[in-house]
């Protein structure tokens, strides 16, 4: 077992956790990683916040130094495709014309940003930009400068933390967004209309209900024209979804739906193939569903888990999904899965910056959003996970430490 | 052992921390030591001290969570082994430890730089 040859196909996070679990987790055969940017895996989340205003340096995202690859024998090909894979006889076809063979084969090619091809026109001007490599991340943080006017195609998790990245540097901030509210999608219609006050407080003018309908060259910019109204922009970034890359897997014929189908070890359909991370759709022991997540911590999680599988130890992620934005001062998080119908209980106060809303349904906790209390997701995800039943005057009551009660009623 | 026989070259390094009996076992409490903020973490009537910083983005831990498995920083879930401080997840990092001792007399000492 241990003289495998384990091939990765994609180089984002979710490859790195699992090159970095394999080694770590003491597996000796050869590993191959494949990845089409210039970049050994890295971290996303801070591309959108401290990398974007330049807080921190893109390199500091790396998860590991390139020089660990060498020391641990990990053949690390960047700016290199797989362009086709040949599952009988176990092969990759690499875009540099090399075949590489393989016994175990994971899939973490993650996704790319839906394009709005109405843009298509003005890309060639240099101020249409997408935001999901450390290279984006660059190009767009060069037009983040005082005073120059930033236009955000939709109001959804990546949008709202460039504008907020965006004002925190003093730029000038619109976002447009078709539906309702801002990070609807994500934390629900009530949390969306209190998150976008949080937005115009903080001067970003929001366009809600309104599509882009062209986009136009100016003098000095870009002008966006939408169904109801115009604006100039210096620079235009779009973030209206992620299209997950399972072409290739699917052309192998494994089974696929929205992403990539795996078993709650990350196996596909086919033995000895895995999926992981943003373009893989495991099933949950949880929900009993198979899901996709667009997640950091699922990422991770489930790169170690194929690591766990590879190493012959399978493990089963089975951890609600959460994830977190970090939006001015403000640090949001999100643990489970809102059922519909649920009751949302507020903890603590939304004019102070400081509050939980637990979703609750059947006197179980669904789902906790948080503004700047972590404590309550920590607490929140014990009690989701144990399914213990709650009063949701409890989960009101301030005087109520919630990580007692959630440890006192486990103990018992 | 009390603290003075550590001996009495080093003794003036040692500062207060807090009394054992104010920390329960399996609890943290962050407290104020020389001008620096000490997580200070009861395992079993061992006591460990760190710096109260996340060294992910500085955050304090003690606003965090202390299962009695795992310290978990409440901002970005950051998980710490309690024991020797190294990252659990991710693994490529660690608190900073102090030099920390319980006297006889049931007080808490950390040697802070």
């Amino acid at each position: 077992m241990t003289n495998e040859h384990v091939v990765i196909v994609g180089g984002g996070t979710s490859a790195g956790a699992v090159v970095r679990s394999l080694r770590d987790g003491g597996f000796e055969g050869a590993v191959t990683l494949v990845g089409d940017e210039s970049s050994p895996p890295y971290e996303r989340p801070e591309l959108s916040k401290s990398v974007l205003t330049g807080a921190v340096a893109a390199k500091s995202v790396e998860m590991r130094d390139i020089d660990w690859y060498r020391t641990n024998d990990v053949d690390i090909r960047l700016d290199t495709r797989v362009s086709f894979v040949d599952t009988a006889n176990r092969s990759v076809a690499l875009s540099t014309g090399e075949n590489v063979p393989y016994d175990k084969l994971v899939f973490a090619t993650g996704g790319r940003p839906r394009p709005l091809p109405i843009a298509d026109k003005v890309e060639h001007t240099g101020r249409i930009h997408y935001l999901r490599t450390r290279q984006d991340a660059e190009a767009l943080g060069k037009f983040l400068v005082s005073g120059q006017r930033l236009v955000v195609i939709g109001g959804g998790v990546i949008g709202c933390e460039v504008a907020a990245s965006a004002r925190a540097l003093d730029v000038e901030a619109t976002i447009i967004e078709a539906g309702e509210g801002l990070l609807e999608r994500s934390f629900g219609p009530a949390l969306g209309a209190m998150l976008s006050q949080v937005h115009l407080d903080n001067g970003v003018d929001i366009r809600m209900r309104q599509s882009v309908l062209e986009f136009a060259v100016t003098a000095g910019g870009i002008q966006v024209v939408t169904d109801k109204s115009t604006v100039e922009a210096d620079v235009v970034v779009i973030g209206i979804g992620l299209i997950p890359n399972i072409e290739l897997a699917m052309d192998c014929g494994i089974l696929c739906d929205e992403g990539i189908l795996a078993n709650e070890y990350g196996e596909t359909s086919i033995r000895g193939i895995y999926a992981t991370g943003d373009a893989a759709q495991w099933f949950h022991p949880l929900y009993e569903q198979h899901l996709r997540f667009e997640q950091h911590d699922s990422a991770i999680r489930q790169g170690q888990a194929v690591a766990q599988s590879i190493l012959g130890t399978p493990t089963v992620v089975s951890n609600p999904p959460w994830f977190w934005s970090d939006q001015y001062e403000d640090n949001l998080q999100f643990v489970g899965r809102p059922s519909p119908g649920d009751e949302m209980v507020i903890r603590g106060s939304v004019s102070e910056r400081s509050m939980a809303a637990f979703f609750v349904g059947e006197s179980r906790i669904n789902a906790v959003f948080a503004m700047n209390r972590g404590r309550e997701i920590m607490a929140g995800r014990r009690l989701l996970t144990s399914g213990v039943p709650v009063e949701p005057d409890l989960l009101k009551d301030e005087d109520v430490d919630l990580r007692r009660l959630g440890r006192q009623r486990e103990s018992r | 052992m009390s603290v003075k026989d550590v001996g009495a070259v080093v003794a003036d390094d040692w500062l207060d921390a807090m009394e054992l009996d104010e920390i329960w076992d399996g609890e943290m409490v962050a407290v104020d030591v020389g001008g620096q903020s000490v997580l200070l973490v009861n395992l079993e009537g061992e006591v460990r001290a760190y710096e109260n910083r996340c060294p992910h983005q500085a955050w304090r831990l003690d606003d965090g969570d202390f299962d009695g498995e795992r310290i978990v920083c409440s901002r970005h879930m950051w998980e710490f082994d309690p024991k020797s401080g190294a990252g659990v997840n991710p693994a490529d990092c660690s608190l900073k430890s102090f030099e920390c001792r319980v006297g006889d007399d049931g007080i808490i000492r950390v040697r802070v730089p």
